[in-house]
């Protein structure tokens, strides 16, 4: 292989001539190192420019694909209006305050005749409720005082009130919740057989039995349904425990 | 493994619902306060629309799906009159905790035919392709554009977290986008960053977290840092979830109101009858509270009404004032039922404010599903009234669900973890006379006495640990003929235990190691590098043969004590 770089004199030289030479093969190589290395600068800094590019591509490839995936959420906002968000959850916690309340009032009327000794039919019991429920959760302010025959006396009037309290908070948080929200009291119209993504059979109605009227609303916002109509139900011809009857 | 996806979709496995929400991963540059979280809430068969649906199957006769979630109730209560080979299944998520882990004299349920990892990967398999299903619907992102979080109990080891993530992969989510998100740390997530909670924005607030859900209760504390949060507690609590109040419902007080064999009867007569009653009872049992004055009122549906005999319709009506189709249930009764979970919890909370120490908590997050009853809200609040204040934020039940959604697009806001175990390798040192016991001792190749079974610690307990953080160490075969090195994982309840056989330690897997390749090789030349990454919510171990490069495999399955 052929080397480059300095040779050894073929004759006698003198030592400032050989210094001179050698210095100038000196001044020679260090010129070349010096040209190799701004090549290689220059190889550098061109690599270091295309991996700065590449970078910046990469970051430009990264950003259009925040942006892509930003786009796509907003067209999802944009096209499901109706999907569930944060904000709705709370929808949850009044719907176990409705469904308390319902109860509560029930098993508060069925004692106050209890109390009376006097026997109520389980259709009457029901129909009472929903003059309640209405009176809570139609239109207008809750009032249940034509109720005082019932709840009579200091107590009843404390649960009365109570009951009444517990609607009008109800109805403020849904008005704070939203505004589209409805207490639905009808049925659809001539009904025989529950609809059961809106309705359900009260207390002990056969979910089978046909439609008569309805006890409790539903509560409905959209076309989301957080509490069912509880429906009052005539019992199925022949069928065992017909037709549901008071005991005790 | 979140940086390329569009979309996070977190999972909240409950033992008694399971529900998911999903955000795309463009909602990061947003303040989580501000994040767009989508919920679904109209599952088929759903008595009214919730975000969770029931964590329920119905099996065949063969053991194949029929229905899952309130579909499997629903044709349950339908069909099975008719077909008594159907099975129904609800709570198994809590059959993956071994019955010596379930606290406080609480069991987990055992499931006849099927195991608990059958029965949850059934069920994550229908999961997640209804979820799939409706987050592809409307936003146009890809199958592997998706990156899961699934939610697990802090008490589950990682024996439990590893079948949790076998069920999962088994179930079709992808083994390289699923995270495991710890439920109480994602919860913290969830109310120091999402509830706009003013006195969690600083820099140095101490918190605990009680996630008190179905199943379980899970208890520990964080301190908030410049980028997230760490952890400072010390994971505490048990099977003490509010569907345990359901067990002692129907083991104590419908037999006393109704006869010692109504619930037998009435599962045989009207299978799926008890399931509304229950229903009922789950939202009676939220609204309880401690000052309380109306009794608790479970209406009977026309079904179990039907089961009834006469004389107990007459029994009934004669302990309930006349009332004979519903169970009315008095203030003290109930306050009973829930003192059995109670006082545990409130043990337990005491416990972890014992060993958290001086320092101690500004304040206590009640979060979960069960955090919504007000009467254990009531109960916590006067035992803590002097000691620290407690917080219920807004939307206690879903703090799981929005926090698992807000790990997955930031995992890095956990900024460390408390480790639960010391970590360690079953290794031989050189043997020490006077001090290891001779039937330990083993000779290696060069005839030097080394010391069998000791631990060597990778972590030691309680130790913090940042995310990424790896232990590295190197080992060498003790003998010349090894042409494979068995790599055996214990973990340890105590810190720095001597040797592997200590009560404290158990076994929990290992890694085997084909070493033939290096085998003419003299064996101080034959060097493993054992590598344990920490910080994730899971734990990756890899052993490597420096000369020849052989990795093993990193999957470890963690199996229960040998």
């Amino acid at each position: 292989m052929h080397q480059q770089g300095p040779s050894w004199p073929s004759g006698p030289e003198t030592f400032e001539a050989m210094l001179a030479r050698v210095g100038k093969a000196l001044d020679e190589a260090m010129a070349g190192r010096r040209a190799t290395d701004a090549r290689l600068h220059s190889g550098l800094s061109a690599l270091m420019q295309i991996q700065g590019r590449v970078d910046e591509i990469d970051r430009h490839v990264q950003e259009l694909d925040r942006r892509f995936t930003e786009m796509l959420a907003e067209r999802y906002q944009r096209e499901q209006p109706d999907t569930l968000g944060k904000d709705d959850l709370e929808q949850y916690e009044l719907t176990d305050k409705i469904e308390t309340l319902f109860l509560d009032i029930d098993l508060a009327y069925r004692n106050a005749y209890q109390a009376r000794g006097v026997q109520q039919d389980i259709a009457e019991r029901a129909k009472a409720l929903f003059e309640i429920a209405n009176e809570l959760f139609g239109p207008g302010r809750p009032d249940l005082s034509w109720l005082a025959r019932e709840f009579a006396g200091k107590q009843g009037m404390r649960v009365l009130e109570d009951f009444q309290m517990r609607a009008l908070g109800i109805r403020q948080r849904a008005d704070q919740l939203d505004r589209s929200h409805s207490f639905k009291f009808n049925p659809p119209p001539d009904q025989k057989v529950l609809d059961k993504n809106l309705q359900k059979a009260w207390a002990r109605c056969d979910p089978d039995g046909e439609v008569a009227f309805v006890v409790t609303p539903a509560y409905v916002v959209g076309q989301r349904v957080y509490v069912r109509q509880q429906v009052f139900t005539q019992p199925v011809p022949g069928a065992p425990d017909s037709p549901p009857t008071e005991h005790g | 493994m979140t940086g390329s996806a569009r979309v996070i979709a977190a999972i909240d496995f409950g033992t008694h619902g399971t529900g998911f929400a999903w955000a795309f991963t463009s909602e990061r540059s947003r303040a989580p306060g501000e994040r767009r979280i989508n919920f679904f809430d109209d599952w088929i068969g759903q008595p009214a629309n919730y975000v969770k649906n029931l964590s329920a199957l119905l099996l065949d006769g063969s053991g194949e799906v029929v229905e899952w979630g309130y579909q499997a109730q629903k044709h349950f209560q339908v069909e099975s009159r008719t077909d008594p080979r159907l099975k129904y299944f609800q709570r198994f998520k809590m059959g993956l905790l071994p019955a010596k882990d379930a606290q406080h004299g609480t069991e987990s349920p055992s499931v006849p035919g099927k195991s608990p990892s059958e029965l949850i990967t059934m069920y994550l398999a229908n999961f997640r392709r209804f979820a799939f299903d409706k987050i592809i619907a409307g936003s146009s992102v890809a199958e592997d554009e998706i990156v899961w979080c699934l939610t697990v109990p802090a008490i589950w080891k990682d024996r439990e977290r590893q079948m949790m993530r076998d069920c999962a992969v088994a179930a079709g989510l992808p083994d390289d986008r699923l995270l495991i998100a710890v439920e109480p740390e994602v919860a913290a997530l969830y109310c120091r960053f999402d509830t706009g909670h003013a006195s969690l924005g600083s820099v140095g607030e101490r918190f605990m977290v009680i996630d008190a859900g179905g199943g379980t209760v899970d208890i520990t504390a964080y301190q908030t840092t410049d980028n997230g949060l760490s952890e400072i507690g010390y994971t505490s609590g048990g099977s003490l979830g509010s569907t345990y109040i359901d067990q002692h419902l129907i083991q104590t007080v419908l037999p006393d109101r109704l006869g010692k064999d109504f619930v037998s009867r009435a599962n045989a007569l009207e299978p799926g009858a008890l399931i509304a009653l229950l229903d009922d009872w789950e939202r009676a049992k939220r609204s309880f509270d401690v000052d309380q004055k109306m009794p608790i009122i479970l209406q009977m549906s026309h079904r179990l009404f039907r089961v009834l005999r006469d004389e107990d319709r007459i029994r009934l009506g004669s302990r309930q004032n006349g009332v004979d189709d519903a169970i009315v249930l008095s203030v003290a009764e109930v306050a009973k039922l829930f003192d059995h979970l109670v006082k545990p919890i409130l043990e337990l909370v005491d416990d972890q404010l014992r060993k958290i120490g001086q320092r101690s908590v500004d304040r206590v997050m009640l979060v979960g599903g069960f955090a919504q009853s007000h009467y254990l809200q009531a109960r916590l609040r006067a035992h803590l009234s002097r000691r620290v204040t407690m917080v219920v934020p807004a939307k206690p039940s879903w703090a799981v669900l929005l926090g698992a959604v807000h790990y997955g697009l930031e995992p890095g806001l956990i900024t460390g973890r408390r480790s639960r175990f010391s970590y360690g390798i079953k290794f031989a040192p050189p043997f020490e006379e006077e001090r290891d016991p001779p039937e330990f001792k083993t000779v290696n190749h060069s005839g030097a006495h080394l010391c069998n079974n000791r631990f060597d610690q990778f972590v030691a307990l309680d130790e913090v640990v940042e995310p990424g953080h790896k232990v590295i160490r190197e080992y060498i075969p003790i003998l010349q003929t090894q042409v494979e090195m068995i790599l055996q994982l214990y973990i340890s309840t105590e810190l720095d235990p001597r040797y592997v056989t200590q009560n404290s330690c158990e076994f929990v897997g290992q890694l085997t190691l084909d070493m033939s390749d290096t085998a003419t090789l003299p064996p101080d030349e034959r060097k493993v590098e054992v590598i344990m990454l920490f910080g994730g919510t899971e734990i990756n171990v890899r052993a490597r043969d420096v000369k020849s490069g052989k990795d093993v495999r990193t999957n470890i399955h963690f199996s229960q004590k040998a």
